[in-house]
């Protein structure tokens, strides 16, 4: 997750927006949940944490118990791994980013940046050429391709997915 | 100051405070970083290890804190602009060779990136505590300079500032980060030419005096062919020891501080914002200032009459600046339990009320706000 928010806010540095991204994880933490604020704006941003949540992106039901009632438009969850309210407030995208990860690409690392591309498809946060540019910059070789595999599988997910009812 | 041209392509880059840090030690001409790894600091040496043989520098990981800063001061002195970069406890081993570093007017940074104490504390987490460590923590009398940034951007620019604090002060010059500003990735500008100062020289004058009592000495490098003499212990200007001279000692410390002190109107920068009529003042810094200016916009919409007083320099201590306050009330916010409050109720001609978080986690606008209304 901390990957996806980086990718995504160096994509909208290079669509020159402002950004200030932080992680909630520590070397103590791993395999547990962590989790990664981001703010994209206009203008200079104040206080660089979120407080309120406008998009949430889950792969986690620990994520979503915790952010998804408090998130005020649209929520990306796996449905895989996650189980939705029956009372949704914001806007629900059900993204089969893992079983899409296992299926096409043989691995399940790349869940991450399949939910993310769909989200940035769904909400035109930054543009596909941007979010490919992040990854090219950010990723070294051996990770570039399946990276950029997933983008193409996450946008197209993403630019059809329908709310979830 | 010299007018140069950056290493770093100009643009917009998607930098972490530390990655921030490290490029800006390298534009200011840092040559030179010796180092002992430590959360939350370690990016900026694992950077740092990368890049300076890029540029033709040299990086050292040291096998502790105080040869780190004890190879800074050997570096400083072959002519490099040096810096080291560490957390609270890492600073508290340094601290005997930064007191030798301030005696033998020795330039360089250091970089503190403060995590929650006391001791090894918490690793990850971002505090303030370590505002007094850098000001009182070696023996003796003495003036340093230290920075606080509160942005990624700003950390870039202020070790540039730093490295030139430290060439035209010829003292060491302290960067007061924390783990939120060391972690948080912004949008980073940076410019195609900065400016730089160089190290004074001078060649066959005294390197520990001037005809100025108070000011600052030019300083040689081992190799230039100059007779020099480096001591911890109290020395004339020529640097011979001198331990039993009254005059010579009260000379020296007298110097070391009013080097600075008298200099404060050029070191120190503040920022203010909505102070033109307000009644009541936040004082603050680092990553604090950030939740305390958005603390300031959402008093001002409540139509609350709230400024805020940004320390950009922690010291010297911006004293004019509080002490010109116009308000009825000051509130100082701060990731510890109370430190520059102390420093503000001195100066402050006001009531002064301390704000304190110090759980380990960022201090919020919400926290602060309240603070003011109740």
């Amino acid at each position: 997750m901390v990957l996806s928010a980086q990718l995504l806010g160096q994509a909208a540095v290079i669509d020159k927006r402002c950004v200030a991204q932080s992680s909630a994880y520590g070397p103590e933490s791993r395999g547990t949940p962590c989790r990664s604020d981001i703010i994209i704006s206009e203008q200079p941003i104040d206080y660089p944490y979120v407080t309120e949540i406008d998009i949430l992106i889950t792969l986690s039901q620990e994520g979503y118990d915790n952010f998804a009632q408090s998130t005020k438009e649209s929520v990306f969850f796996d449905p895989q791994l996650v189980s939705p309210s029956t009372h949704p407030k914001a806007r629900h995208f059900p993204i089969p980013a893992t079983e899409t990860a296992s299926k096409e690409l043989r691995t399940r690392l790349a869940a991450n940046v399949i939910i993310l591309s769909a989200c940035a498809a769904q909400t035109a946060l930054v543009s596909k050429d941007s979010l490919t540019r992040a990854i090219e910059m950010t990723l070294g070789e051996r990770h570039r391709a399946l990276n950029l595999k997933a983008l193409e599988l996450g946008w197209d997910l993403g630019s059809k997915v329908e709310t979830y009812a | 100051m010299e007018r140069i041209k950056n290493i770093l392509p100009p643009g917009e880059y998607f930098f972490e405070g530390n990655e921030a840090c490290a490029e800006g030690a390298l534009a200011a001409g840092c040559r030179f970083f010796a180092g002992y790894p430590i959360s939350p600091s370690s990016e900026i040496m694992e950077r740092l290890a990368r890049r300076l043989p890029d540029v033709g520098g040299v990086f050292i990981q040291m096998e502790d804190e105080i040869a780190s800063i004890g190879a800074v001061i050997g570096a400083a002195w072959a002519g490099a602009k040096a810096m080291t970069a560490t957390s609270g406890p890492g600073l508290t081993l340094m601290l005997e060779n930064i007191g030798y570093a301030i005696m033998t007017e020795t330039p360089c940074v250091i970089v503190d990136v403060q995590r929650a104490g006391p001791s090894t504390g918490q690793a990850t987490r971002p505090y303030q505590g370590d505002l007094m460590q850098v000001r009182w923590g070696s023996s003796g009398d003495y003036q340093i300079i230290a920075l606080s940034p509160w942005s990624v951007q700003e950390m870039y620019e202020m070790m540039v500032e730093a490295f030139n604090l430290a060439e035209d002060y010829r003292v060491p010059v302290f960067i007061m980060s924390d783990a939120a500003i060391a972690h948080l990735r912004e949008t980073c500008t940076v410019s195609e030419e900065l400016s730089i100062s160089h190290r004074v020289k001078s060649h066959g004058t005294p390197h520990f005096g001037t005809e100025d009592q108070l000011g600052v000495p030019p300083m040689a490098s081992f190799g230039e062919g100059e007779e020099l003499l480096i001591t911890g212990s109290t020395h004339d200007e020529l640097g011979y020891r001198r331990t039993q001279d009254p005059t010579v000692q009260k000379r020296l410390v007298s110097r070391l501080s009013e080097k600075i002190l008298r200099n404060a109107r050029d070191i120190i920068q503040t920022e203010g914002y909505f102070l033109e009529d307000a009644e009541v003042a936040l004082v603050a810094y680092g990553i604090c200032a950030r939740a305390a200016l958005e603390a300031t916009k959402r008093a001002h919409q409540a139509g609350l009459k709230v400024g805020l007083l940004r320390l950009k320099t922690l010291w010297p201590f911006p004293e004019e600046e509080i002490k010109g306050l116009k308000v009825q009330k000051i509130f100082v916010p701060e990731m510890n339990l109370g430190q520059m409050v102390r420093e503000a109720e001195r100066v402050a001609e006001v009531e002064v009320v301390s704000v304190n978080r110090v759980d380990g986690e960022v201090i919020t606008p919400g926290e602060i706000l309240e603070a003011i209304t109740t």
